[in-house]
This record gives structure tokens, C-alpha cells and sequence, in this order.
């Protein structure tokens, strides 16, 4: 297994029918375990690149390998490898408002099982019913909002917490299913300094004690500054970095 | 948590609009129910009026559009009659007559013969007397509602009539009917040398299936021989047309019920978008998501059964409470009709709920995730 556990070459994604040229070319790699920000101004492709490396999206042309995982020339939707290798975090809603915080961490452990063994999937597929309560994914799913610091907010719903605990619940949800990759995607743009300070502590420390790799998008220079690595992107293109100084 | 305790909790987060679905499609239900239960009751007493007691089977007018109407002529009786392998036949009237408080009552005419072929077990009082034209027997339970004896005196369709005895035929209908000789009831109703069924004993030695082809046979197309219940309802077109009318209830709670399920799971649909590009961003597949809009759809319908079940038992029973049709209507719940009834349901929840998840499985997660 190659150390680089995302490498993308002359990414190109449009929309609109080629209107906007979202990403023009990008060319990166990201090694195992990496913290990296990626920064630039609105507009500039970041939440794009993002998409792309999570395989929420397909890029237009280039070549992207995330994880071990062709994700140009893979077939379908790639949930089951969202599922297994990505774990997802966005500025805001985030959680399902009529779940507990505990429920909303079990969320990706419901939806998709790997692609094998086969009777794994036979058994699940499509309707896990009585699956869930009690069994292994619960226990890890309290012992993260534990790590995260919410143990005794498991039965809060969303609308109880606060900003800051509701973007703690996402990053203990972002890894329940064991991911290689955490991508998020200004996690702390609607925070105040103190709680952004706080939940990037966690989201660094949790990095580092579990080896995940950390693609985070923001564009606030001094949250950049957290990373190992500052890639900036401007007009879908990779440029020198400047928010990181 | 579970997978269905997720759809439940998705159901009880807009549990308004939710009762109101499952509202809609009960009521659809619960006519189903009411309406079936008391159109197998009416079916089952009809058949057991027409062929009750010792008859090997009966004769009835082929193509008839209700049995009550079915109309044979008497002539037909003496040259059936007359077949060897014949035993007995007899001939009964089936009318509706005015008593007082209900101008509907249930009257058959029958000659005192044919009490045994008929399963009539007098229970007081006698028999009517030879070519009597004023007296009349009335069942256990039509004594009981009008408060009659023998001796006492009664005016059906006018003309003033003597009880002579209270009779029982097991049969709730009968029961609750009267009875009048036959040549008094073709009086009252001017229907001379008219009767509604003939009923049939067949000599030892001959087979029942021989002799009704024989009817068959010889009076086709005017007559036809009646055994079973699944005869009864392929001639007569009433019971066809409450079968009917029965199906045409249950498409059309199909259809409304649907098109109210698919307007709430559109709408709850609609305000997941953002929820639904979230469960597709951790991993949810596709078929997932349809699994998860098409179960709580589903579970709507299951919902709805029950209820409805409910309502439409309740609702037929409260019919039989009221007293004008007390003794007449005796609702059947057959299993097939629940049957029926959850299949339905199932049904609506199934049409409501497939555009809807089609439509949320295919939400793009990164169109999903844009909106705010
Ligand atoms: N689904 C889409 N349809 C049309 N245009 C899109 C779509 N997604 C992104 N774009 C466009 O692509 C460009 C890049 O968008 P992107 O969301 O990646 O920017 P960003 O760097 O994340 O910006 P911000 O900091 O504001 O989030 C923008 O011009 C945006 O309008
Ligand atoms: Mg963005």
C-alpha cells in the first residue's frame, strides 16, 4: 500500500454543463494519516475537491485515487466506500434533529454493509430490522460520544445541544465506521472562537490517537494554521499557499 | 436503534400529519371491513333461507338479479315433483311484507308439508290449519320483537292475520321472519302460481348430482339447481354486485389513499432533502433510502389496517344494534376479508410510498448537501 492515501492528477469538474469550471486541473497528494487544510476564498473549488475525494461526486476527467480506491473508474455510487473509508463532516446541519445525539452516531452504522462477505450482506440487506441496539456499533458509538466529551448528553436531541456540541456529536459520527479519511468541511465556521478552538483540539487529538488522515476545508487563515499541511485552492486551481502564513 | 424503530421515529416526528394519512386510508379501511362483514352476513343467511333443512338442493330462476327476486313458476314444482327420482319437493315464497314497525319483514310462504324439508321445528302453538288463509307462524326471534303469542292477532300488509305458533330455523334471517301458507302469501303479494325456490329431496338410490343436471338440462336457461354457496353467489348477480361494489371501495381507498400517502411522503421527502444528502453521505446506498421512505409508507398503511379494522368493526356492529335491522344483519368476519383489508392498506402504502422513495433515493448528495 502506497503512503499516499489520496492522489489526484489534472481533476477537472464543471457544472452546469461545463458553465462553471468548478475545479480546473487540480494535481495533490495526501499522505496516510496527514492533517491537511485546504483554504481559499469562497467559491474557489473547495467544497468541490472535497466532494470528489469523499466520492459524494464524480470528477469530469483526471485521475483520482482515495484510500486504495479508483473512484474515476468505479462503477456505482461508491456508498460502500463512503461507508467504510470516509467519514463526513459539514458546517452545519449536520444531525438529524428528531434523533438523540447516540442515534445520530449509530446513523452510518445502519446504512450500508461491505460489499462482502455475501451472507453478511444477504442478512442486512435491505432491511436491518431489529439490528442495532445493543451490539457492537452502540457500544463504540458511546464510547466516542464519551471521547468527544457528551457521555451524558447521549439522549439529548439536537435542538437541546449546543453549536459546539452538535459539531462534537458529528465528529464522534464521522467515526464510527472506523473511517481512513475524515473530511470536513468547515466544521467550525458557525462556532465563536472559544468552541472553534475547542472542537479543532479535539478533531487534531482524535487524528493523531486513531491515525486518520484530516482534509479540512476552511478558509479562516488562522484555523489553516492548525494543519500539518496548507493546500489553497483558487479558481479550481492549486496555487502557493498564502493563508497558511 | 433499528432500522424500524428509525422509520416509526420518522412517523412520529410530523405525527399530525401522519394520523392524517392514516386518517384517510382507516376510513377506506374500515368501509371495506363494515361493508364486506355485512354483505358475507346477508350472503350466508340468504343461502342457509334457500336451502335449509332436509332439501338435497333447490331450484331457483336462473339469472335472477337478487335470490329474492328470483321468480319460478308453480307449474314447474308438479313436473319436478313427478320425477321418479324425485322424493319431494315443495315450493316457498319469499317475500317482504309490512308488519307493524317494519314494512320489510322477511315472510315466506310454505305449506305445513314442507316444514321438514325446510328445517321449520315449531317451537309452540301448531301448525296452520288445512287451506287456513288468515294465520300466521312467526320465528323465535320476530316474537320476541314484536311481542307475540299465539292467539294473539297481527295486520300484515293490511289484513288482519292469526298467530298460530312460533317456529325456529337456527337461521337468523328466518328467525326473524314470519311465516304464512303458501297459497296466503301469493294472495297478499298477487303472485299466484308463484314461488321463489323450490326445494328438493331425492329418492334413495339416486344421485343428487344426477337429478340437478337433470334441471339443468331440461329447464336451461330458466331454471337452475343451487347447492353450495359458491353457486348461490355465481347466479346471483346482488350478492356479484355487493362483491363488486366491495372491490370498487377497496380501488378507490386504493387510489385515494394513495395519492394522500404520496402527498405526505412527498412532502416529508421534500424537507429531508438536506437529511436524506446526509444519510447518502455516511454510507446510506441507495436502495437504503427507498427502503427507508417505501417503510415508513408501508408502515402508514400498516397503521391504517389496523385502525380501520377497528373502526369497521365497530361500525358494523353498531349497525346491528339499531332496531330496525335487528335480526336481520348478523356481520361475518371472515379471515379473508382482514385479509383483504391489509392487503389493501399494504397496498396504498405501497403506490403512495413508490414515486416518493424513488424520488429520495435519487437525491444527490452533493446537491443535497448545497442547501442550507
Ligand atoms: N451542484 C452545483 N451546481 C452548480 N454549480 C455548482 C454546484 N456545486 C458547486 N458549484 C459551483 O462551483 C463553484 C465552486 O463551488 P464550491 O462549493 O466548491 O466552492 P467553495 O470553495 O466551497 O466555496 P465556499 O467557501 O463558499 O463554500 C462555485 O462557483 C459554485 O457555484
Ligand atoms: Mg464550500
Amino acid at each position: 500500500m502506497s503512503d499516499h492515501i489520496v492522489v489526484a492528477r489534472d481533476l477537472v469538474k464543471t457544472y452546469e454543463n461545463g458553465r462553471t469550471r468548478a475545479l480546473d486541473g487540480v494535481t495533490l497528494e495526501i499522505r496516510r494519516g496527514e492533517f491537511v487544510a485546504i483554504c481559499g476564498p469562497s467559491g474557489s473549488g473547495k467544497s468541490t475537491l472535497l466532494n470528489l475525494i469523499g466520492a459524494l461526486d464524480k470528477p469530469d476527467s483526471g485521475e483520482l485515487y482515495v484510500a486504495g480506491e479508483d473512484l474515476m473508474r468505479s462503477p456505482g455510487d461508491l456508498a460502500h466506500f463512503r461507508a467504510r473509508k470516509v467519514g463526513f463532516i459539514f458546517q452545519l446541519h449536520n444531525l438529524i434533529p428528531s434523533l438523540t445525539a447516540l442515534e445520530n452516531v449509530l446513523i452510518p452504522t445502519l446504512g450500508a454493509s461491505p460489499p462482502s462477505p455475501l451472507l453478511k450482506r444477504a442478512g442486512r440487506f435491505p432491511f436491518p430490522l431489529g439490528e442495532g441496539l445493543g451490539d457492537r456499533s452502540d457500544a463504540r458509538a458511546r464510547e466516542l460520544l464519551e471521547r468527544v466529551g457528551l457521555g451524558d448528553k447521549a439522549h439529548r436531541r439536537p435542538p437541546e445541544l449546543s453549536g459546539g456540541e452538535r459539531q462534537r456529536v458529528a465528529v464522534a459520527r464521522a467515526l464510527v465506521n472506523n473511517p481512513e479519511i475524515v473530511l470536513a468541511d468547515e466544521p467550525t465556521g458557525n462556532l465563536d472562537s472559544e468552541t472553534e478552538k475547542h472542537v479543532l483540539k479535539l478533531l487534531k487529538e482524535l487524528q493523531t490517537e486513531r491515525g486518520v488522515t484530516l482534509i479540512l476545508v476552511t478558509h479562516d487563515p488562522r484555523v489553516a494554521q492548525t494543519a500539518d499541511r496548507v493546500i489553497e485552492i483558487l479558481d479550481g486551481r492549486v496555487t502557493t499557499p498564502l493563508c497558511g502564513r | 436503534m433499528s432500522f424500524l424503530g428509525l422509520i416509526l421515529k420518522n412517523l412520529w416526528r410530523h405525527r399530525i400529519r401522519s394520523l392524517l394519512a392514516i386518517t384517510g386510508i382507516s376510513l377506506g379501511i374500515a368501509t371495506i371491513i363494515a361493508l364486506g362483514a355485512i354483505a358475507d352476513g346477508m350472503e350466508q343467511n340468504l343461502i342457509a333461507t334457500l336451502r335449509s333443512g332436509k332439501a338435497d338442493f333447490s331450484i331457483g330462476q336462473a339469472h335472477a338479479p337478487m335470490i329474492v327476486l328470483s321468480s319460478v313458476p308453480e307449474a314447474r314444482l308438479y313436473e319436478i315433483a313427478r320425477w321418479p327420482e324425485v322424493g319431494q319437493a315443495v315450493g316457498a315464497l319469499v317475500a317482504f311484507a309490512s308488519f307493524p314497525g317494519n314494512p320489510y319483514f322477511l315472510t315466506m310462504g310454505i305449506e305445513p308439508e314442507a316444514f321438514e324439508l325446510g328445517g321449520v321445528t315449531l317451537l309452540a302453538g301448531r301448525p296452520f290449519s288445512k287451506n287456513a288463509e288468515d294465520e300466521v307462524l312467526l320465528g323465535k326471534i320476530a316474537a320476541n320483537t314484536l311481542a307475540l303469542k299465539p292467539g294473539d292477532s297481527v295486520e300484515i300488509d293490511l289484513k288482519k292475520f292469526r298467530v298460530v305458533g312460533i317456529y325456529e330455523t337456527g337461521n337468523l334471517l328466518e328467525d326473524g321472519g314470519a311465516l304464512l301458507p303458501l297459497r296466503a302469501l301469493q294472495g297478499l303479494k298477487n303472485r299466484p302460481s308463484e314461488l321463489t325456490v323450490i326445494l328438493v329431496r331425492v329418492n334413495e338410490g339416486f344421485s343428487v348430482e344426477a337429478v340437478m343436471a337433470r334441471v339443468e338440462r331440461e329447464y336451461e336457461g330458466s331454471l337452475i339447481p343451487l347447492r353450495s354457496a359458491e353457486e348461490f353467489n355465481r347466479n346471483y348477480q346482488s350478492l356479484r354486485l355487493v362483491r363488486a361494489g366491495s372491490w370498487l371501495v377497496s380501488l378507490l381507498a386504493l387510489v385515494i389513499g394513495g395519492i394522500g400517502v404520496m402527498n405526505t411522503m412527498i412532502m416529508s421527502v421534500f424537507e429531508r432533502t438536506r437529511e436524506i444528502g446526509i444519510l447518502r453521505a455516511v454510507g446510506w446506498r441507495r436502495v437504503r433510502v427507498l427502503a427507508l421512505i417505501m417503510g415508513e409508507s408501508l408502515a402508514l398503511g400498516a397503521l391504517a389496517a389496523f385502525v380501520g379494522t377497528f373502526l369497521g368493526w365497530s361500525g358494523a356492529r353498531a349497525v346491528t344494534l339499531l332496531p330496525q335491522v335487528r335480526g336481520l344483519i348478523s356481520p361475518v368476519y371472515a379471515p379473508d376479508l382482514f385479509a383483504q383489508a391489509l392487503i389493501i392498506a399494504l397496498g396504498v402504502g405501497l403506490v403512495g410510498g413508490l414515486y416518493p422513495a424513488y424520488r429520495a433515493s435519487h437525491i444527490s448528495p452533493q446537491e443535497a448537501l448545497r442547501y442550507e
